[in-house]
This record gives structure tokens, sequence and C-alpha cells, in this order.
């Protein structure tokens, strides 16, 4: 019954050490990617597993925390430019991403499925068209030249660490909901909204703050990101980023909030490495030149992405369910919900 | 208990793939070495894979810190092979090439695409290795992970590229964060990468958006007697800096612009907008910067609404070509046409037809972005803005490598003085580099004209505009805030180019 | 339309002794030009066990889900324990003591049997910001989710998620949401469906064991189960209410025997449904 624990904890360790022999390259570009991620990937997980929102609008909440750092940190270019210190920016856009998230939880919060979805969108769909065409804030051409503190301005390492620590924030946070009667309450909402609102719960105002402590998430990742980063524009925030963060959820395992960051590490892999694996570019010869070298490598990603989905509707994480079912039998013979027992402990 | 213990395997998982992943980073050197021998296959230069695997280090933030300086140039070449200018991937990369080619000894490895690289290319004894080719997709975002990629973990000490506005501001302020790379603009227009971000080893050797518009607004108050014009424009970044350098050079001259009208990007009714600007009796001319098929759709949108169109009180930046005749018949004739990098195809001078040629020589057949990918004539790509951008910055690197005798010392400073201060001799005209790093352009005037011979419209370019420079006489400075809808400052300035335009007779510039 | 329109009054509710626990004053429900319940009147005491019976169709279900909140009335009052909850929505009734099953089992199949009972008194009590953090452990609430269980034979399964139970088992556990909240007035909408003998026995068995106070409304298709829990039983067909007595009166009745019960004749059940 430790093996979840223990599994993470092991990841977690592996990851504080990372840096110790990964490159900076792997460390500071892919892993702190990764983590950023996984970060907002992983509110829309606990959306999705724990109340049964499957939102689009999470990556417009993220990308609002870096249009709103841009605004106030930026002293010349686009937007606002009040030139404010990176801290206490990043604590307004904390704010401004959370209220946001309320607003946007609290107007999605009486639709379900596939209208919450569409709703959701038509969210995100406004987000970008009003950074581009609202000038005062951004425009087009984005926020530029955005500079993160100074703690972590040219030390990627460090902000390595921090992207790491506000995922281990926020995997503990979300595994602690799970099991908070507040948790309890949202999966019944996932589950029967209906009964729960007949047993006395406020159904939309559970939706709503858990809408709204996911946009704090997706706001902190969104922070971080342009720190990383440096700039954001309105395409940072399209259509096309928004569903990969669905697809980041999607082929972790959408169930599993260990899958948000296993499916952001497949994501940005394939899309770093899966262009450099030789001979993929020759493959081609036999078609048309060329015809999966590098410059179709999305190609290739998306047929991998197919595969994943094909083979484990839950993802990358399923499939190493099946994998260990297949191999111990047993072990996951029935499927047990984890309950309580009045001492206290899991059972 | 039964409590998920696949999670133990997950977690296995996951350490093992991290493994892999900082392992191949580890190795990124003999990634390198692979992506090399794919990229120069059949290199017969005697530079050996090993000897690639050591000087890339095993570390690449030791480059920052490389106090011997680089020994070779690892070149990266940062291209776009998705998005809406996907197509242009080739351009980019065959402009890059051919730089090499005619500059630096070097050999193309296919006679049928430039994308499979190039061996033997070598100036003043440094090796010139291509490392990577970055694919973007026209978002600022993806170039900024495009160029770690290229400059972390593929090493390359000098990029060429990229291709688009914003992701040239992207690129220019990586290169603050990054002194040891030099970094040439390929083809992307945005103004603020150099007027604002101004990073010392960002170099642009082709004008901004604004630019390439220099001398319309000109030529249309002086040739065409406008006083007043309506400006209609994409409402997204380079429909802005467009506009902007036809209103800058328009108001310099002594016009007033009373109208701005912006439709969103994508829009297909174009009627509401049109509706927006004044009658034809109101204004003298209009200055269209409509893109794609949205450029047929708005004048028939104005044809509608405003009644035949009259050539000659019309006017449009690079994306009015003959093409709108088809659609919309001859009455066209006589707008004016802004510029892109290079010349049209009907201006021969003797450099020209040199690179042009050297391109056919270079190559058999090119799959280029005018020819839709299709093979086709090396120098249909090469005589086309796109793939002329990065040769022109290729080749300011190597005649600039070639001066200062290969010294890459003192993270290219004897480099980056020889590419502020040089002239370059391109073959569509000469280009310097302003306090900026921005260049000082040549660009033109063209005009929609009816060919009696075959009774088609066809593009006829009226005058070049010599050296156009950035600032368009002050209207722009760091100071003022970058082009966004009718934010340029409409005032009467010498400019200049003005008066100094080369009239252009029969193809031949009349110098 | 409606044969009975005038108020039934419950004999037991005299004036100076504390509100009805549940009152229906004139309630009507019209969805667009049909009219599902007809001016319908209703008085229910504390401790009294009502069956509310009526062909498909009668409007049953939708007087059912005017009184639990999840249907507004067009017309009409509700009241419970003297508050007028007409308006107000459903997650208001349990703070009031009501507590209901549904016909079509609607359990939280993701979570555990004791999760479920859990939710059910949480929802009742409500969820507070220190809910948020604290640990969803709650000795009292999980002593009597185990008492309900195992009186319902699924002391066994506390740990099983519910979406793996049988259906016989997902029926008592129904109930059980609805017995763990302590109700005061408990709104059963057929809880005999789909249960075996056995299970109708001890279901039958769980209800005549409420405590003396619990007021019972029951809708019910299994007779015996109704005659042998409810006190009283009102009938209604065509939204109206046309019966109003004892289970040993609505056998002798002939009206309602022509209407529902149909034992007048093999046309009996086709008037009911017309």
């Amino acid at each position: 019954m430790r093996a979840r624990e223990g599994a993470v904890l092991l990841v977690g360790l592996f990851l504080v050490a990372l840096p110790l022999f990964g490159t900076d390259f792997f460390v500071g570009s892919i892993m702190t990617r990764v983590l950023m991620l996984g970060l907002v990937a992983s509110s829309l997980v606990f959306l999705s597993s724990q109340g049964g929102m499957v939102s689009l609008a999470n990556w417009l909440v993220f990308g609002v925390a870096g249009f709103a750092v841009g605004n106030m940190v930026a002293t010349s270019g686009r937007g606002l430019k009040l030139g404010w210190a990176p801290w206490p920016s990043m604590v307004v856009a904390l704010v401004i991403c959370t209220a946001l998230a309320w607003v946007i939880g609290s107007l999605s919060a009486k639709t379900t499925e596939i209208y919450f979805l569409m709703l959701t969108l038509t969210f995100a769909v406004i987000g970008f068209f009003f950074f581009g065409q609202v000038t005062t804030f951004s425009g087009f051409g984005g926020m530029t030249g955005i500079d993160p503190p100074a703690f972590f301005d040219d030390h990627p390492i460090r902000l390595y660490y921090g992207a790491l620590a506000c995922s281990a924030l926020a995997y503990l946070s979300f595994r602690a909901i799970e099991r908070s009667p507040f948790g309890l309450a949202l999966q019944g909402v996932r589950d029967e909204p209906i009964r729960m609102a007949s047993l006395g719960f406020d159904v939309p105002r559970l939706r709503t703050f858990a809408f709204t402590f996911a946009g704090f998430f997706a706001g902190l990742a969104g922070v971080l990101n342009i720190w990383w980063n440096g700039q954001i524009d309105p395409t940072s925030i399209g259509i096309g980023p928004t569903l990969d963060l669905l697809i980041i959820a999607v082929i972790g395992g959408i169930m599993h909030l260990e899958g948000a960051w296993l499916g952001a590490f497949i994501f940005v892999g394939a899309n770093v490495y899966l262009r450099e694996i030789p001979g993929l570019g020759s493959i081609g010869g036999f078609v048309q030149e060329r015809v999966l070298a590098q410059e179709r490598f999305n190609t290739v990603i998306g047929l991998l992405l197919l595969l994943i989905m094909v083979a484990s509707p839950d993802g990358a994480s399923g499939v190493l369910a099946r994998i260990h079912s297949a191999i111990r039998p047993n072990a996951s013979a029935k499927r047990r919900a984890i309950t309580i027992d009045p001492t206290g402990g899991y059972k | 208990m039964k409590m998920k213990a696949h999670r133990r395997l997950l977690a296995a998982f996951a350490v093992l793939a991290l493994l892999a992943g900082a392992c191949g980073s580890d190795d990124a050197a003999s990634t390198d070495a692979t992506t090399d021998t794919s990229v120069a296959a059949e290199d017969s230069s005697g530079e050996s894979v090993d000897e690639t695997a050591e000087e890339s280090g095993a570390e690449p933030a030791d480059d920052a810190g490389n106090a011997g300086g680089d020994t070779s140039i690892r070149l990266g070449i940062m291209g776009e092979c998705e998005g809406p200018f996907g197509g242009f991937h080739e351009d980019t990369v065959a402009g890059t090439t051919l730089a090499l080619i005619n500059g630096a000894g070097a050999t193309s490895t296919s006679a049928t695409t430039a994308l499979d690289g190039f061996s033997g290319a070598n100036v003043a004894g440094v090796d010139i290795e291509l490392v990577g080719i970055g694919c973007g997709d026209d978002t600022a975002d993806r170039a900024i992970q495009e160029i770690r990629t290229l400059v972390e973990q593929q090493n390359a000490n000098v990029v060429i590229g990229p291709l688009s506005g914003d992701e040239g501001i992207a690129i220019a302020n990586y290169a603050l964060d990054h002194p040891e790379v030099t970094f040439i603009n390929g083809i992307a227009g945005a103004q603020d990468a150099t007027l604002h971000v101004q990073a010392p080893n960002f170099f642009r050797f082709n004008g901004d958006g604004a630019q390439w518009n220099a001398g319309v607004g000109d030529v249309a108050f002086r040739e065409g007697g406008w006083r007043t014009a309506a400006v209609i424009a994409d409402d997204y970044g380079f429909g802005w800096t467009s506009s902007a350098g036809f209103v800058a050079d328009f108001c310099a001259a002594g016009g007033d612009v009373v109208s701005y009208v912006y439709p969103p990007l994508g829009t297909t009714d174009y009627s509401s907008f049109v509706q927006q600007l004044p009658d034809p009796d109101e204004v003298d001319g209009y200055f269209w910067v409509v893109g794609g098929t949205g450029t047929n759709a708005a004048l028939e949108a104005f044809v509608n609404a405003k009644g035949d169109l009259d050539g000659s009180q019309h006017a449009g930046n690079l994306f009015f070509n003959p093409g709108i005749a088809a659609a919309l018949g001859n009455d066209i004739a006589g707008a004016y046409v802004g510029g892109f990098a290079s010349l049209p195809g009907d201006i021969v001078t003797p450099e020209i037809s040199a690179y042009l040629d050297s391109a056919d020589a270079a190559w058999e057949s090119l799959g280029g972005g005018l020819s839709g990918g299709e093979a086709d004539s090396p120098s249909v790509a090469l005589g086309f803005g796109f793939a002329y951008g990065y040769y022109v910055g290729t080749l300011a690197l190597v005649e600039a490598l070639d001066a200062v005798g290969g010294d890459l010392s003192d993270n290219h400073s004897a480099l980056r003085a020889e590419l502020s201060s040089m002239t370059v001799e391109a073959p569509y005209g000469s280009v310097s580099l302003d306090a900026n790093r921005q260049g000082i352009v040549d660009t033109f005037v063209a005009q929609l004209v009816l060919d009696e011979a075959s009774g088609e419209i066809v593009q006829q370019t009226v005058a070049i505009v010599p050296q156009v420079d950035q600032t368009f006489g002050g209207t722009y400075s760091a100071d003022t805030a970058p082009p966004e809808r009718d934010n340029t400052d409409c005032a009467e300035r010498s400019l200049p180019w003005h008066g100094n335009t080369i009239p252009v007779v029969d193809g031949v510039p009349q110098r | 339309m409606a044969i009975d329109t005038e108020t039934l009054r419950d004999h037991g509710a005299g004036s100076g002794t504390p509100p009805a626990v549940l009152e229906l004053d004139g309630v009507s429900v019209q969805f667009g030009g049909l009219v599902v319940v007809s001016a319908v009147g209703l008085e229910l005491g504390r401790g009294e066990r009502l069956a509310l019976l009526g062909p498909n169709g009668a409007g049953k279900t939708t007087m059912f889900n005017v009184i639990a909140g999840d249907v507004r009335p067009t017309r009409g009052r509700v009241r419970i324990r003297g508050v007028d909850c007409t308006e107000l929505p459903s997650r208001v009734r349990p703070g009031l003591g009501v507590a209901r099953t549904y016909q079509r089992t609607r359990l939280m199949a993701g979570l555990s049997v004791q999760d479920n009972l859990y939710l059910a008194q949480l929802g009742k009590s409500g969820v507070r910001h220190r809910s948020l953090v604290r640990r969803a452990i709650d000795g009292e609430r999980r002593d009597r989710a185990q008492a309900i269980a195992e009186r319902l034979a699924l002391g066994h399964e506390l740990g099983t998620a519910v979406g793996e139970l049988s259906h016989g088992q997902q029926r008592q556990l129904e109930i059980g949401m609805a017995l763990v909240t302590e109700p005061d007035l408990l709104l059963l909408d057929e809880p005999a469906s789909g249960l075996s003998r056995g299970e109708r026995e001890r279901l039958t068995e769980t209800l005549l064991e409420l405590p003396a106070d619990v007021t019972l409304l029951l809708i019910e298709h299994d007779m015996e189960v109704a005659m042998a829990v409810a006190d009283r039983v009102v009938v209604l067909a065509q939204g109206g209410l046309i019966f109003n007595g004892t289970p040993s009166e609505v056998r002798s009745d002939p009206l309602v025997q022509e209407i529902y019960l149909g034992r007048s004749g093999g046309d009996g059940r086709a008037t009911a449904g017309s």
C-alpha cells in the first residue's frame, strides 16, 4: 500500500539529484519544461480525475499568469509596462489567475461534459483574441524580454528546482485533497451530481472551488514559464497549445495525477529526441524522399500519441498498469477503491 | 493490500526514462556526431566524427567559459518547417547553403534538396559544419524551444535565422542571455528585434517589415498625386509593421493618413470593414496590407461597396500581386506595390544573373515554397526573399570571417566587429548595419501594369529605394512603441531616400 | 380533469401542535401545456407513514420531485417543517431533515460504500472550509456508516467501490444513503424495485424498524411492501389526488379499484392509462 508513495518518492529523489549528473540542457531546458507542463497538466488531471471536469481553460489561466507578469515587469515594449519587481508581480499574477479561475469556474460550473468542454474552450479562444487585439495588455507581438527575479536569472538549475518544488507542492496538495472531505465531495460530484445536490451539497460551488484551486496551480506554472521562456504572446495560448495540454494529460493518463508529469515527459521528450533517431529520415526513401524527416516529425509524434491512446485509453500509466497485471495477474484482479478506516489508516 | 502496485513499475519506468534522457544528453556530442554523419554524409573533408565530439565537449555550458575560443563554426540554421511559412523550409536552408557554396567552398550533399546538408565549408582555415536545422512553426515559443536545442544541445555557436517576425524578437532576446553565440537573422522582419532588443550579438542584414514599404508613400505622393490615404491592414504584428512603413513614408513626404481599418486575421467577409473606409471621392488613395486569400476578398468587397477599382487609387505591400487581376480584372493596373528582401525578376543586373546562375549550378532542382514544394529550378527559390535573406546573412558571415582571418576568440569579438562595420555587396544591393546592427537596405517600388503584348497584368519595378534605414528619419527609435495599428506618428520629415530613388526603366536601374 | 381538488387534511394535525412535517398546498405542475400534477394538497404529520400510489403517468414521481426540490411547482406551496421550500433547491432539504432515494440508483460509483455513506452525512452538515485540508476521518460518521452498512448486509463491503456492487446491494445502499442521515422525513422512490424476495422482506423489516418519529413518504408498486409499511395511502391519478385513507380502506374503494388496481374488470388498466 506504500507502493505509490514509495514510487513517487523515488522519482522525486531522482529529480532532486538530477542536476548532479544531467547536462545543463537536459535539466535546464528539457526537465524544467517537463515539470512546468506537468504542473499545469496536473491541474487539469486534478479537475478531471476528482471533479469530472475536462477543462480547456487551464492553459488560458497559465497564459494569463504570463501576460500578467509581463505587463507588470516590463519597462519597454508592449503592454502596461509597469516596471514592477518580479516577486510582487508574481504574487499579483497569482491573485489574478486565481480570481480569473474563480470567474471561469463559476460561469462554467453549471455545465457538464461536452458543454463544459466547449464553454471552457470558448474562454480559451476569447483569451487568445483578447491579448491579440487589446494592445493595452499585449497585442499580437506579445510580451518579450521578460526577466525572472535575479535569483533565477542566468541560473537555470535554480529555476529547475523552483519548478520541481512547485510540482511537489501541487502533487502533495492534490493528493491531500483527494482524501479530504472536500475531495470526497468533489469525487461525489464527479460521479453523481444530482445525488450530491440532494444530499445537501452545493454542487456548482464545489466545482467552482475546485476550478479556482486548479487555477492557482496553473497560474503558478504560468509564472514559472514566463521566467523560463522570457516571453509570451497570443499564439502561446492559442488552440494548438491548449490542445497540447489535453494531449499531455491524456497520454499520461488523465485519471492518475502522476500521469500529468509522465505525459509531459513523453510529450517533450518525443518533440526533442524523436527526430534525432538515426535513419528516421531515410525511412521515407521508399515512398518519397525525406517523408519522415525532421521537418515532419510532428507526424511521427502524432502517430506515437495515437499508439499510446489506442493501446491504453488511460494513457501511459494505464499501459504500465496492464503490463503489471500481466506479470502478476492476481494483483489487480479486482479494482478496489481506497477507503479509510476509523483509525485513519488506509486500507 | 492491493494498492496500485503497478505504480512501482511506473516509477521504475520513469526513472529509467529520465536516466535515458539524461544520458542521452550527456552524450550530446555523440548525438551530434550522429546528426553530423547524417547531414554531412559522405563528408570527405577529413573532418572526423571524433574531432567533432572533442570540440563539442560533453558539457555545453563550457562554451560560455571557453577561454581559448571556438576553433570551428558549428552552424545552426533556424528554419520554419511548419506553420504558414512551413513550405519555405527548403528555401531557408538553401539560401544559407548557397552562400557557403559560393563563399566557403561547400558542396551540397544532395542535388535536389538543401535539407540533407553540406560538406567541405571552410573559410580562412575555419571549418563550418552544420549541427542542426531548427524547425519553427511561426510562433515565438516554438522558436525558443528550437533555438535552445540548437545552442544548448547541439552546441551551435553561430545561428542563421529565423524566418518570421515574432520568432525574431524571441531569438534576439535569447541572444541577450547567450553572449557566446552569434546570431544572424534569416528573414524575420519585426522592428523590435533590433530597434528595441539591441542584443550585441544579433545581426540583421535584411530590412524590417516597415522598411520594405519605404518609397511607396513617396511615389504615391509624388507620382500619384495622393495627399490623403486610408490604410486597411491585417490586425496582427506584420500587418501593423508593414502598414506603418507606408504611413511613415507617406506622411514624411507630406501626405496625411485619414483612416485606419484593421480586420482580424482570417476574416472572410470584409464588407463591414470596407464600409468603414472613406469613399473614393473622399480620399486620394488606399493602402492594402491584406494577406493570403484576404487580398481578393477584401478588394471584391471594396468593389461591391465603393464601385469599380481605379488602379491609380490603390497601393499595397508585397501581398499585392498580379494575381489580383485574375479575379478582379485589369482595372487594378497602375497600383503601386511595396518591396521585399530581393528585387523582382524583371530587374536584370550582372550581379543578379551571376547569383541566380550559381544557384542553378549548385543544385539540379529545389522544391521551394514558391513552387509549392515541387521540384523547380533552384533560381526560383533563391530569387525570392526568404532564401535571399538567409543567403545575405550567411554571405556576411563568410565575408566577415574571411576579413578577420578566422578569428573566433573572445566570444567572436573580431568577427562581430567586422559584421557591424562591413558593407555586404549582395546581389540585390549593398547592405550595411546601423548602430543597432540592423540592415540599411535597398528596397523597391513596383507597379502593376498592363502588358500590351499578353493583355495581362504584370508587376514592373519602377524604382529602387536606396539605403533605407529602420528609423524613417526619426519616426521610430528605441523610445517609440513597436508599431501597432495607428500609433505611427504622421509627420512631414526629410527621409534620406526621398528624392534619391533610382528609376528603373525596362528592368535596368538608372544609377 | 382532477377528480378531487379539495385539500385533504390529516386528522392528527390540530391547531397549537407543531407544524406538519410536510405540507403541500394546491401544488400543480405543468410542463408546457401538459398538466402533470393538478392542485394537490397533502399534509403529513410527525411519524406518519404514507404510501403514494397510482398508475404509471399519474404524476407520482413528479410530485415526489416537487417535494424533493428537483422540480419547481407551477402553482402552490411546499412547506417542510413549517419552512416554505417551494423556491428552494434540493440541497437545502437535508438541512431540514429530509432524505430521499432514487428509483434508479444514483450512487457515487467510483467511491467506496463507506465513502458514500460518509458523504451522505457530510452533505447534511455542509462542507466547511476546514474540510479542504483535514483528512476525511470522522470517527462518529464512520461508525454510523458501518452500522448502517451492517444493517443492510453490506458490512463486509465497506471498502468496495460502489460500481462493483451487485444490483441488489446497490439498491440496499441507496436506502442506506437516506437512513444514514437519520432523517425526519424520508422520501423513498420505489425502494423495492429490482430486489429479490428476500431483500424485499429485509427492506420491509428495515422500514418497520424506523424510529417512530420518522415520517415516511413512499412510492411503491409492490403492494405487499407498501401495505405493510404504510399507515395511510393516497392515490394519484391523472395528476389529481383521488383517494386518501388507510390501507384497508383503499382495498375496498371502488374508484381506486377501477382506476388503479383494475380489479373491476379487464378495462380498468386501460381507463387508467387513457
